[in-house]
């Protein structure tokens, strides 16, 4: 949810960079699209271009010295997922923030994005100012939500029989934050919500964030878990792991 | 067991024991046939010298009558323990006197007439009576002519060596045939109830005939007293032994599944010959003529005996019921052979009637065959258990088989549905717009149509993305998605929601096809408000309706707008109502000029899926 419209001109890179514009890159390996996205940052004074590649291997070779501070990425990349590059990325820098780009906001995509790390998702075909907006946003601590991811965030931290045990406080979620994913799964807005719970309105992009957060956190130690299960993975130390050589 | 083991210690010992005494067997007597209850006068002048055993039918052919037979006894001294007389055997009856005193008799000398021919007599002397130097003892008999009447041995002794002797005897001739009929009637009982309860099979009823038969003629062995003449009774002892064979023999048939009617009546004629001759013969005559007539009983017991060989023979795997039940047989009548031998005068008299100790043969042999009647019944039932299990064991394969079989095609025709479904969708909406763009750009039109019309498909193909979003279950949900997309462009208009969206019980059936027309409805109602109304807000309520016939939800979307004409009907209207319809559900717009509009959609909580 987009929720503080703003005014975005086109502002020259030089402005930008003096104002300390955050740095953003864009994979996307549509060229039309990626013009498009270029644009889009550009015209935001807040947000200055990083990159703009179009594979894994470029965006890679670009953030190999210094990580952006926020991606744009599209999933289907013609050399690799990048779902796989958002894992490396956060695995990097945890404060780095990814936008998936997706068509339709689905909760294949999205869903899965959001598991590898990303922090917020941005529909292709939205107006360029949006887009910018949205960068803005996320970076500023806020992420877009829908009632269907709401719903299915709702099912997977309340359902007793996750592979992972859910230790309440570090991966669970707060009662607070149940109840405004049932409000957004029912088409609530963040105003109503924060009327309804006594919150306040802005703080809500906060909160998406920070669930999306704990339910990137969740699938790492889901999957760490399902490894050692499966006897892939053993647990040396405390905190670490290794991997074990797999049998024959 | 233990009975005959006791009754074997306490006799035979004493036996072995008194056989060191002695007792007087006299082999000679004087006889003289006589009436009168008191010994005649006797001298060895008017009487003739008889010998023991004395068989009239050898020595007085064709006469009967009372015989009295005179013992002259010389002691040293009299006797100072107390003395008995045991009449080892007689026919009929016979009274004792002692120096004239009458000591006893066996019963009645008047019709009907004790029978005592397989009774040994046993009279204690009264003390006293027996003195020292000659003492006369007189033993009356009575019998009918021709019927092996007379006297066949006498025992005189001290009483504690022969009444052992007397009760062994006794023993052995009464005791145990009176046993063996009560077995014979506990079996033939046994049997009746066998044949009562499976009447399927009439083995078991010939079997119980025959065994009931058999008790019947043992009484013939021991009975003393007859409750008919004696000439009835002889009647039914000799008729009674061959009816015996012919009911043992039509048993067998049965026992082995013969059918031979032909001779199962020959044999039954034979019987009836039999007993109609019998019956109109003297008692004088009746046994001569029993003997020839009883060469039917042997014929029948030979007939038996060839049978069992013969289907022994054929019928291998029975060869062990076979041979328990041949053997019962020939055993049978092995002995019934001899006794008719006997009763012909083969040999003397007081040779012992061996039939009737025949029964534990017939025992053993009708337990035989219950036993295995009984196993092969439980064999073959257990068999068919066994069969039916397996029967049922396939039939179950063979309907899961089948239910998967069906299962699977029911899957696939759904996969086909749902994508045909699809297709149909994706034709109609998305294909449409795309096209109608294709016209706009070949027109040559403004890029703004093209590129509202170009939204308009996206927007659309994002719908049925949607609809198949399984996170979209319930309206909630599904209005939270549609208020999303519609909530800028409603805020540019300076439109806002009012949104009550409450929690509705769960809805069973949600499927993607249902998902979409809700989609389409709640779409177009929202589109309508958008560009119409001129409203300023927009209510979205959802709540359940409770009460009256089936449970369901409510969804009203109501605005403050402008309102139309009422019973102004659009296509727009018209499609959403029809939608409505195809999901089980109902759609009614009320709008009046001023008022605002008011859809309402109603679907029940279980839709059709």
């Amino acid at each position: 949810m987009k929720a503080f419209p703003e005014d975005g001109a086109e502002a020259s890179e030089g402005e930008a960079r003096a104002m300390n514009a955050w740095s953003v890159m864009i994979v996307e390996d549509d060229s039309v699209t990626r013009q498009r996205l270029v644009r889009a940052i550009k015209a935001n004074s807040r947000l200055r271009l990083f990159a703009a590649v179009g594979t894994c291997a470029e965006a890679r070779a670009a953030f190999r010295n210094e990580l952006p501070t926020a991606f744009l990425v599209d999933i289907g990349l013609p050399d690799g997922s990048g779902i796989e590059l958002i894992r490396e990325v956060t695995a990097r820098d945890q404060d780095v923030d990814v936008m998936v780009i997706t068509v339709f906001g689905d909760e294949k995509h999205v869903l899965s994005a959001l598991k590898a790390g990303a922090t917020g998702y941005v529909l292709k075909d939205s107006a360029l100012r949006d887009i910018a907006q949205s960068v803005v946003t996320l970076i500023e601590g806020g992420s877009p939500i829908s009632p269907p991811i709401a719903r299915h965030l709702l099912k997977r931290f309340r359902q007793p029989g996750n592979a992972a045990p859910v230790e309440s406080g570090s991966g669970g979620l707060t009662e607070r934050e149940l109840e405004v994913l049932n409000l957004i799964a029912k088409g609530f807005s963040y105003k109503e919500i924060a009327d309804l719970l006594s919150l306040s309105p802005q703080t809500m992009p906060t909160h998406i964030k920070n669930i999306y957060r704990k339910l990137a956190v969740h699938s790492r130690s889901e999957a760490v878990f399902e490894a050692v299960q499966s006897g892939l993975v053993q647990l040396t130390d405390v905190g670490t792991a290794s991997k074990q050589r797999q049998p024959a | 067991m233990v009975a005959l083991a006791f009754i074997l210690t306490t006799l035979v010992i004493p036996v072995a024991h008194a056989a060191a005494e002695t007792f007087f067997e006299p082999s000679q007597a004087t006889f003289v046939m006589a009436e009168g209850d008191t010994p005649p006068p006797l001298e060895p002048s008017n009487g003739q010298t008889r010998s023991l055993p004395d068989d009239w039918n050898a020595t007085q052919p064709g006469v009967g009558g009372d015989g009295w037979y005179r013992f002259t006894l010389a002691l040293d001294e009299a006797p100072r323990t107390p003395w008995a007389i045991h009449l080892r055997r007689l026919r009929m009856n016979a009274a004792v006197f002692v120096n004239g005193g009458f000591i006893g008799d066996g019963g009645r000398f008047t019709e009907p007439m004790s029978r005592n021919w397989n009774r040994p007599l046993y009279f204690v002397v009264p003390s006293g009576l027996l003195r020292q130097g000659d003492n006369s003892i007189d033993v009356r008999v009575r019998d009918s002519a021709n019927v092996h009447g007379g006297l066949y041995g006498i025992e005189i002794g001290p009483h504690h060596v022969l009444e052992p002797r007397y009760r062994w005897r006794f023993f052995l001739k009464v005791d145990l045939i009176q046993a063996s009929m009560v077995l014979a009637v506990a079996m033939g009982l046994v049997l009746a109830t066998f044949s009562l309860r499976w009447r399927q099979d009439t083995t078991y009823g010939w079997f119980a005939g025959t065994m009931l038969l058999w008790s019947a003629n043992s009484t013939h062995f021991f009975v003393r007293d007859l409750p008919i003449s004696t000439q009835a009774w002889e009647w039914f002892a000799q008729v009674g032994t061959d009816a015996f064979a012919v009911l043992l023999a039509i048993s067998l048939h049965r026992f082995l599944d013969l059918r031979r009617p032909r001779t199962e009546t020959t044999m039954g004629v034979y019987l009836a010959v039999d007993g109609l001759v019998l019956s109109a013969v003297g008692l004088d005559r009746m046994l001569a003529v029993a003997n020839i007539l009883h060469v039917g009983a042997v014929a029948v017991g030979t007939y038996m005996i060839g049978t069992l060989i013969w289907h022994g023979r054929r019928s291998v795997p029975e060869a062990s019921s076979v041979v328990i039940v041949g053997s019962g047989i020939v055993i049978q009548s092995a002995f019934g052979f001899h006794d008719w031998l006997l009763q012909c005068g083969m040999w003397p008299q007081d040779h012992w009637y061996l039939m009737h100790y025949a029964s534990p043969a017939l025992f053993v042999m009708l337990t035989w065959i219950l036993a295995s009647r009984f196993v092969q019944a439980h064999r073959e039932s257990e068999a068919l258990n066994r069969d039916l299990e397996r029967r049922v064991a396939d039939k179950h394969r063979e309907l899961d088989e089948s239910y998967g079989k069906l299962r699977a095609l029911e899957r696939e025709q759904a996969v086909v549905r749902e994508r045909d479904r699809i297709m149909r969708d994706l034709h109609d909406g998305l294909g449409g717009h795309l096209v109608s763009a294709l016209a706009l750009v070949e027109h040559g039109e403004d890029a703004g149509a093209v590129e509202e019309t170009l939204r308009d498909a996206l927007g659309d193909l994002r719908l049925v993305i949607e609809s198949l979003d399984p996170d979209i279950d319930d309206l909630p949900v599904l209005l939270g998605v549609v208020r999303m997309r519609i909530e800028d462009r409603m805020a540019r208009q300076g439109i806002r929601f009012d949104w009550q969206v409450k929690d509705v019980p769960p809805m069973s059936g949600f499927a993607p096809a249902t998902s979409l027309q809700v989609l389409r409805i709640v779409q177009e109602a929202f589109a309508n408000v958008l560009k119409h109304a001129g409203a300023t807000t927009i209510r979205v309520r959802v709540a359940p309706t409770n009460g009256s016939a089936p449970a369901g939800v409510c969804l009203e979307i109501t605005d403050d707008g402008k309102g139309m004409r009422e019973g102004t009907k659009g296509r727009g209207l018209e499609n959403m109502r029809r939608r409505a319809v195809t999901i089980g559900g109902e759609l009614d717009v009320t709008s009046q000029i001023g008022r605002g509009t008011r859809v309402r959609l109603w679907l029940p909580l279980q839709l059709p899926s």
